[in-house]
């Protein structure tokens, strides 16, 4: 017989063979026993493309071929010994994953990344992304609209490159939600980046290091009835209304972290009678944003918001605890400051100078 | 898992989740705007709790040995301390006036 690979078997067996159930015989000699595998699975292991610390998805079958493939390279990951000092990279080429059911990565130091680096590890089923693990490292993965679910409190998680629909990278309406991984460029809808809904007085922390990421309205620290909290880094981020530490409900809304060139829409930045007590250097958003009637306290560097922003009331109570250098309201005059707040050259909505205190 | 912060040294805080009946969410729910801001009141109280004496002192344990080593001349301010039950956190807080942030 001539040879003939592993992956032909069927061909030699005949074409009665059926891959899932016929069965072949395998001599483990660690162990002095025989062992069994189906002709499927041992077809299924041959074509993965493996070295010490990496799996490539060839994905080259249809997309529901190609998701069994992503799953079966995650299970033989889980056989390699992760650790710390031992990763293990799935490689995946560009391509569709269609995932009837959720593909759910559950073990520590097995990694994901698209080949190309880009989002093109797509999921197109209706099965997504659910990550459980902590140190664990995902790459150019888009879920289309569906939620890119994370659990909570993954100090170690980085995502990088990716796309999620509303309630992504962080979102619960049962319990407290803490982000504390690491975020670059990745895009989300509505309630994602560490956003708790509809779950009674629960916390959502957005504690992590967020860099050029971007999502739709209540996110990174937004909470409808419970503490919200923006403790973490953000660079280049961009959201839609009530995010950055904005809990709308009670006003537990405080945004304590660091913020650097971010952007959102109006009721952000500790709104809704929260607190801003980070650090913000050019960071804008539209009315009622920087601790609207609450408490604007912190610093602002060349900070740009709407009215009733940075503590002021037109209406609404609020203190003028923090310092601003460089701050321009687009509409409505500046709150007088309280205790050791700060204004200078500051412009107002008809571009007066403001220093105060 | 419990949630504390501090925002003033040596004092924190536990975040509770209060339990309300039906008849307190029909409340929230309600057009009643002198009972639901007395309802909102009565939660606020209880959902945020000055931590007892034992979980003070494993707080302020962890607190002092993961914010930044100071030098005498150091200004230090503690922005916010934000500590989880299984000690993981983030520490806000100013040095010599520049954010600084630990996380742990």
């Amino acid at each position: 017989m001539s040879n003939k690979k592993i992956s032909e078997l069927s061909q030699i067996l005949g074409e009665n063979v059926v891959k899932s159930t016929d069965m072949l015989a395998l001599y483990d000699a660690s162990a002095a026993q025989t062992k069994k595998i189906s002709v499927g699975e041992l077809q299924t292991i041959v074509a993965l493309i493996r070295g010490t610390n990496y799996i490539l998805i060839k994905a080259q079958g249809t997309d529901t071929e190609n998701a069994a493939e992503l799953q079966a390279a995650y299970n033989t990951a889980k056989t390699m010994s992760p650790s710390a000092t031992n990763r293990i990279t799935i490689v995946a080429s560009p391509g569709k994953y269609s995932f009837s059911s959720d593909f759910t990565m559950d073990t520590q130091y097995i990694d994901l990344v698209s080949m190309d680096g880009n989002r093109s590890i797509v999921f197109n089923g209706t099965g997504t992304i659910s990550i459980t693990a902590n140190d664990v490292f995902v790459k150019g993965v888009d879920v289309g609209t569906k939620s890119f679910t994370i659990a909570t409190s993954l100090g170690l998680l980085k995502i990088e490159n990716c796309k999620g629909g509303d309630y992504s990278f962080g979102f619960s309406s049962s319990a407290s939600i803490v982000v504390s991984g690491t975020f670059v460029n990745c895009d989300a809808g509505d309630y994602s980046f560490g956003c708790a809904q509809n779950a009674f007085l629960v916390q959502a922390n957005a504690s992590g290091v967020f860099t050029n990421c971007s999502a739709g309205n209540t996110s990174f620290g937004a909470n409808n009835s419970g503490d919200a909290i923006a403790s973490g880094t953000f660079t280049n981020c961009s959201a839609g209304e009530n995010s950055f530490g904005v809990d709308t409900f009670f006003g537990y809304g405080s945004a304590s972290g660091i913020f650097t060139n971010c952007t959102a829409s109006q009721y952000s930045f500790g709104a809704y009678g929260g607190i801003t007590l980070g650090t913000f250097y050019e960071c804008s958003g539209g009315d009622e944003v920087f601790g609207t009637a609450g408490g604007c306290d912190g610093v602002f560097y060349r900070c740009i918001g709407g009215n009733k922003s940075f503590g002021n009331n037109n209406g609404l109570t609020g203190f003028l605890l923090g310092k601003l250098y460089w701050c321009k309201k687009t509409a409505g005059t500046f709150q007088t400051v309280s205790g050791s707040g700060q204004t200078r050259m500051c412009l107002d909505g008809t571009n007066v100078e403001n220093n105060q205190g | 898992m419990k949630q504390y912060q501090s925002t003033t040294e040596g004092a924190w805080i536990e975040f509770k989740i209060v339990e309300l009946t039906d008849g307190e969410k029909a409340t929230l729910a309600s057009t009643d705007n002198e009972a639901k801001e007395q309802l909102i009141q009565s939660i606020k109280s209880q959902s945020k709790v000055l931590v007892g004496a034992e979980k003070l002192n494993e707080l302020i344990a962890v607190y002092n040995a993961k914010k930044p080593e100071l030098k005498e001349s150091d200004t230090y301010e503690l922005i916010s301390a934000n500590i989880d039950g299984n000690f993981n956190g983030i520490i806000n807080c100013r040095v010599n006036n520049k954010h600084t942030q630990v996380r742990f």
